[in-house]
């Protein structure tokens, strides 16, 4: 019996938002859940899918979030509770089906599409907000403003979803998606459990002019439940002098903001949690008492702007009203919002001044940090596939010498793009982006362009997206190499499985899953395939010489061997690994540090004062790819288990 | 259930994959059970192994806040790497912020390659003690290296934590959360690495 | 060439089209190898200086001190460089030689004699030539025979002197063996292949081909798997043939010029003038060879090799003396024309040669 599953209502716990979100799902009586991982979403169907025995409900990973909104939305229509999780590139992937869904409606089991957004990007290849979709594409949206509410916002959205048979989506962003705080538990439904398709039902959005009516009809239903909606709520004086209007995470830096600055008696903070439909009347009675009104949201000004309309519905009535947000440059238009941003730009607008603490103190301690905290830049761990794939390419390139080059997508090995992955990754878009513009460049030949042509993409990249694009490839024979390295999970987001693992999210094993080859996929649209091991630098780097010789057509390169952070979980390491400090020439003339300013594995470290590389044993994982590529064979590599 | 300070702010810093999180919520739900309103912020995804981390842990009777800390208003750091100390005192330090810092450095990629150079551990030290109300030293790696589990610094630093009684908690609430949170297998060696660490405490 | 180390032969040589593909920066270290007769770097070296620099003929090289460390002698111009002697030579044993088959014999000397225990050679994989460590006498044969594209030979000798060999004899072409030179004349610096050398050959070369493009040229017009060797008759042929397992095929040698490396045109030497002697072939004689006796070391031995009975030295003659120095004083004043050319605007207007001026006068005439 997991924490989150318990029946305890009134017990308190300490959940990440993500675990909330489970629990209300939960709460709901859920019975079918689906996602393609994605930061900060990916926890979501990870701790469902380890309760999945349990609860008697159904988890998976799917393929890409189209699929993953799609599989959930089947068994809505059969009558279960269903969840889709995904992250904001998510949501572009699922628009079409959304777009659909909404005219044609779902249930009888209610749907909620949870989208956590990414703001300042911190691991993502964009900020997009993904809260547009929901006035883009009409559908119903709630903001949880912390912790609590993402558990009962989730519980509310099934709810609501299956009263008015419309897709629900409920918006997170990072700082409540893996926050953590109290969550008090609920009582927990049962949930329908009996899945039936009604074959009297017709499923369709035409014609499309009425459907679309009754979406509006149902959205001016909606509206009037959120103008009474308890989940918006007001603390602060009755006349404030300045009202805060906020929603998601930036509620929680608003109410800081309030309380550093004492400000408890003139602000007034008005927390929408429902905002599409736009509870516009609320909002407008609101602004009445007040003649300031300071917007704080992230990340777009999607709230803002609806506040400005709300304004102007209803500015007879509500009189004089200054704006500060980040239309008025108030608050920063990109990157993510924090306590001080919103501290900082309150005081502004307060005529305040605001020092957090004696200013000679960060001053000096500043001035330090930079000599004496070195950055650490993003880089592969110790024992990382991807490094030895790209050290391997890298060097099979330079033999070719026609300037070859790389153009792939989003994974761990997005890092080839900067000198940490030897920088022969040369484009990043969304995932399956490499192996779509290869198979453009890859026709380029008659225009005269010799370079070879890769792309690379990961082993749940491959399924997600890549697919399409070398179908076309095969079709179109177009020439380049695909690479595909394969580590055998999801690893940037933690490690789930896809389509191509022997278990799922469910943790099932056996004949319950199928685990999908890539090399059999690839070989059935007529491409060469050939299986590698990365960490077998001469064979690896003579076999991508080899295949880049080749005009004709796809080839395809499986760079398969597990991600450093699986075999450690399994203490499965390979070697032990040393340095020779006789042999290491270090920076002399016939090595100058090959291993450690060269190939740049976190797990060797350059010792200054003896002038030798030296093994972290901290760090190192035990690859021993290092002791291959040492030009004295000073590293040696012992091995741990027999073989 | 009151607090001196209200919020009480403890940052937890280190280097990913050093098991910062994990104390985090040791940390934090020992708090949740004795019934304070905890929020946690942690900086994940890309913040990978090798990467900076910070879990950012508040103490409050005022509801739901930031799960960020405002600037300079750390109010005690718990560092399991002594680089990361003075990194995130520069942005969440004060005069009158408390630290507690493992000694072994893990070098950055950049100075593995030369690029740029890590600083004498002593100057590193000074640094941190010169701009603390004060800070305390534990050679916590070199502790969990003799049993052959580096990643048991954590605990050992929360341990060291744990003896300056920051919190209204006694040593028997942490036994308990650890009794509750850590797996069986490894229960022995992580109580008696929570015990060395408030040793090295008390030793000092 | 501002900074005078591994970056300068980096950017100014190799990344500039200026290498000659010798190989003396090869197998020193992990970052530079030959692939296909292409010198390549895998990565960029930082370091302030580096072997690369100190024995690359493309940097700067001090003729004057060169030729007083090898010969003795001053460098003066003089089309043929410094010798003693010159004869016309050949093999005095049995087998079958390319013309007089005096490199072969002079090798096999010296490990008979053990004045070497290793030979550095130059051999072929099909039609790229490779670098060769040959230890037995009896591999010496398979590696006889002129090589038209550039080799990266001096790979072989910097991996010998790592495995250990103390008494290496190299068979060098005049960029190869200009390298050698400065190796032997490099003091007091680590791992010095030149510190194991005991014996150079050098032979003469005109030009040498790009491996690459040679070999593009050739498969569009015939089954590179068929070919045996290559040969350029003497003028006024102007041909290059090709001999294969089906026969004979002749190609125009304008079209086999454009391929010529682009270093060659920077090369003053014809006849390998840092050797301590230089074979090349005899005008007019397919038999013999010309052989240019330079260094004491290298008298010495000839000499023994003749009372060996091992070579036969004979007169060379007059007519075929003069032509052969005329087309060496017209390659130096080509090439110095040509660098000067590239260089006259930059910092150092003779570029990588540096030599007296009235030197370099002299041979611009």
């Amino acid at each position: 019996m997991s924490y989150l599953s318990k029946d305890a209502p009134g017990e308190v716990h300490l959940l990440m938002g993500n675990e909330a979100i489970v629990r209300g799902a939960i709460e709901a009586g859920v019975a079918f859940a689906s996602a393609y991982p994605g930061n900060p979403s990916s926890e979501i169907i990870t701790e469902l899918g380890k309760l999945s025995g349990e609860l008697g409900i159904y988890v998976e990973w799917s393929t890409n979030e189209k699929v993953a909104i799609e599989a959930a939305a089947g068994a809505s229509y059969a009558g279960l509770r269903s969840l889709c999780a995904m992250k904001q590139n998510g949501i572009n992937v699922a628009s079409d089906f959304l777009s659909n869904a909404v005219l044609t409606g779902v249930g009888p089991g209610g749907l909620v599409l949870i989208v956590a957004d990414d703001p300042g990007g911190i691991s993502s290849s964009n900020e997009e907000d993904s809260r547009y979709f929901s006035r883009l594409l009409e559908i119903p949206l709630l903001e949880p403003a912390g912790f609590q509410e993402a558990k009962d916002m989730t519980k509310f959205a099934f709810e609501l979803s299956e009263e008015m048979g419309l897709i629900v989506m409920v918006r997170s962003v990072t700082r409540v998606s893996h926050g953590r705080s109290n969550v008090v538990y609920d009582t927990i439904q049962q949930g329908n459990k009996t899945a039936h398709f009604d074959t009297n039902r017709s499923i369709m959005a035409f014609p499309v002019g009425y459907t679309h009516t009754l979406l509006h009809n149902k959205l001016d239903t909606i509206k009037e439940k959120f103008e009474e909606s308890d989940f918006n709520t007001y603390e602060g004086p009755k006349k404030p002098e300045l009202l805060m209007i906020t929603c998601g995470a930036a509620h929680l830096y608003a109410r800081e903001a309030v309380d550093l600055l004492g400000l408890e008696k003139k602000v007034g903070i008005l927390k929408v949690a429902t905002t599409y439909p736009f509870p516009d009347e609320l909002i407008a009675r609101h602004m009445k008492n007040t003649e300031k009104v300071m917007v704080t949201e992230e990340i777009i000004p999607f709230l803002e702007s609806a506040v400005k309309e709300a304004y102007a519905t209803h500015a007879g009535d509500i009189g004089n009203v200054v704006f500060f947000g980040k239309t008025t440059g108030t608050l920063p238009r990109e990157n993510e919002l924090n306590p001080d941003i919103v501290t900082n730009a309150l005081a502004q607008v307060m005529g305040m001044e605001y020092t957090p603490t004696d200013p000679g103190y960060m001053a000096e301690v500043v001035s330090k940090s930079l000599t004496h905290a070195p950055y650490r830049s993003l880089t592969f761990c110790a024992g990382c596939p991807h490094r030895a794939s790209y050290w391997d390419i890298k060097r099979a390139l330079k033999l070719d010498g026609r300037d070859g080059f790389l153009v792939g997508d989003i994974g761990c090995y997005t890092i080839g793009l900067g000198p940490q992955g030897y920088g022969i990754l040369r484009s990043v878009h969304a995932m399956g982006s490499g192996s779509g513009l290869a198979t453009g460049l890859g026709q380029l030949n008659k225009f005269g362009m010799d370079q070879p042509v890769l792309a690379v993409c990961g082993d749940s990249t491959f399924f997600h997206s890549v697919v399409p694009s070398l179908v076309n490839a095969a079709h179109q024979k177009s020439n380049f190499t695909m690479v595909v390295l394969d580590n055998s999970a999801t690893a940037m987001t933690g490690a789930q499985p896809h389509s191509g693992s022997k278990t799922d999210a469910m943790g099932r094993i056996g004949d319950d899953v199928e685990a999908l080859s890539i090399e059999k996929i690839c070989e059935s649209l007529g491409a060469k395939v050939r299986i590698l091991d990365p960490f077998d630098v001469p064979g690896t780097t003579q076999a991508v010489y080899e295949t880049i010789q080749d005009e004709d057509g796809i080839k395809v390169l499986i760079m398969r061997q597990e991600c450093c952070l699986y075999r450690l979980k399994q203490d499965d390491q390979r070697f032990t690994v040393r340095v020779d400090e006789e042999k290491c020439l270090g920076d002399e003339c016939g090595c100058n540090r090959l291993c450690t300013r060269v190939f740049k594995c976190p797990g060797i470290f350059w010792d200054r004062e003896h002038k030798v590389a030296r093994i972290d044993e901290v760090i190192c994982t035990g690859c021993g790819v290092c002791a291959d590529i040492c030009p004295e064979g000073a590293i040696t590599k012992e091995a741990i288990h027999e073989a | 259930m009151k607090l001196e300070k209200d919020p009480l702010n403890i940052i937890i810093a280190g280097v990913g994959g050093q098991g910062n999180i994990m104390a985090s919520l040791l940390l934090g739900r020992l708090l949740v059970a004795k019934g304070y309103q905890v929020i946690i912020g942690e900086t994940y995804g890309a913040s990978q192994r090798g990467g900076s981390v910070m879990s950012h842990i508040r103490v409050t009777n005022k509801g739901e806040v930031s799960p960020i800390i405002p600037k300079g208003k750390a109010d005690f750091i718990i560092a399991l790497e002594p680089a990361e100390a003075l990194r995130v005192m520069s942005e969440y330090g004060n005069p009158d912020v408390r630290v507690i810092s493992n000694t072994r450095p893990i070098y950055p990629v950049d100075v593995i390659t030369g690029a740029l150079e890590y600083p004498d551990i002593d100057d590193l030290k000074e640094i941190i003690e010169k701009n603390s109300k004060e800070a305390k030293f534990i050679d916590a790696t070199e502790m969990a290296l003799k049993v052959k589990t580096p990643i048991l610094a954590n605990i050992i630093m929360l341990g060291a934590f744990s003896a300056w009684h920051a919190l209204p908690l006694e040593y028997s609430d942490f036994e308990e959360a650890i009794r509750e949170q850590v797996p069986e297998k490894h229960l022995v060696k992580n109580i008696e690495a929570f015990k060395e660490g408030v040793k090295a405490v008390a030793a000092h | 060439m501002s900074t005078p180390g591994p970056q300068t032969v980096m950017n100014a040589v190799i990344r500039a089209d200026l290498c000659t593909g010798c190989g003396a920066c090869v197998d020193l270290c992990p970052y530079v190898v030959s692939f296909r007769g292409r010198t390549v770097i895998f990565d960029d070296c930082d370091r302030e200086e580096g072997r690369c620099y100190l024995f690359c003929p493309r940097t700067v090289v001090d003729l004057d001190d060169i030729s007083h460390k090898t010969t003795g002698d001053a460098y003066s111009g003089s089309p043929l460089g410094s010798y003693r002697k010159i004869y016309r030579s050949k093999s005095a044993e049995e087998g079958t030689y390319q013309a007089g088959g005096t490199v072969t014999s002079l090798i096999r000397f010296l490990m008979d004699t053990g004045e070497i225990d290793t030979a550095v050679l130059t051999g072929s994989e099909g039609i790229l030539p490779v670098a060769q460590v040959v230890t037995h006498a009896d591999g010496v044969a398979n590696a006889a025979g002129s090589k038209y594209s550039a080799a990266p030979t001096l790979s072989a000798l910097n991996r010998a002197a790592k495995d250990g060999a103390k008494k290496i004899g190299v068979v060098a072409t005049p960029c190869q063996a200009m390298a050698a030179a400065k190796m032997k004349a490099t003091d007091g610096v680590d791992r010095n292949p030149g510190d194991h050398i005991s014996f150079v050959v050098g032979l003469f070369c005109t030009w040498a081909l790009d491996y690459e493009k040679l070999f593009d040229y050739l498969s569009e017009r015939l089954d590179i798997s068929t070919i045996t060797g290559f040969d350029i008759p003497p003028p006024p042929a102007e041909v290059f043939e090709v001999y294969t397992t089906g026969g004979t095929q002749s190609f125009p040698l304008s079209e086999i010029r454009p391929m010529v490396k682009n270093s060659c045109d920077e090369c003053l030497d014809m006849t390998a003038e840092f050797a301590d002697v230089s074979v090349g072939m005899l005008e007019g004689d397919p038999s013999y060879n010309t052989l240019i006796v330079r260094t004491q070391r290298g008298y010495d031995v000839v000499n023994q090799a003749a009372e060996k009975g091992v070579l036969i030295l004979d007169e060379m003659p007059e007519k075929t003396l003069e032509h052969l120095t005329g087309a060496a004083m017209n390659k130096k004043k080509r090439a110095l024309q040509r660098i000067h050319e590239r260089c006259k605007d930059t910092d150092s207007e003779w570029g990588y040669i540096n030599a007296p001026k009235d030197v370099i006068e002299k041979i611009m005439g």
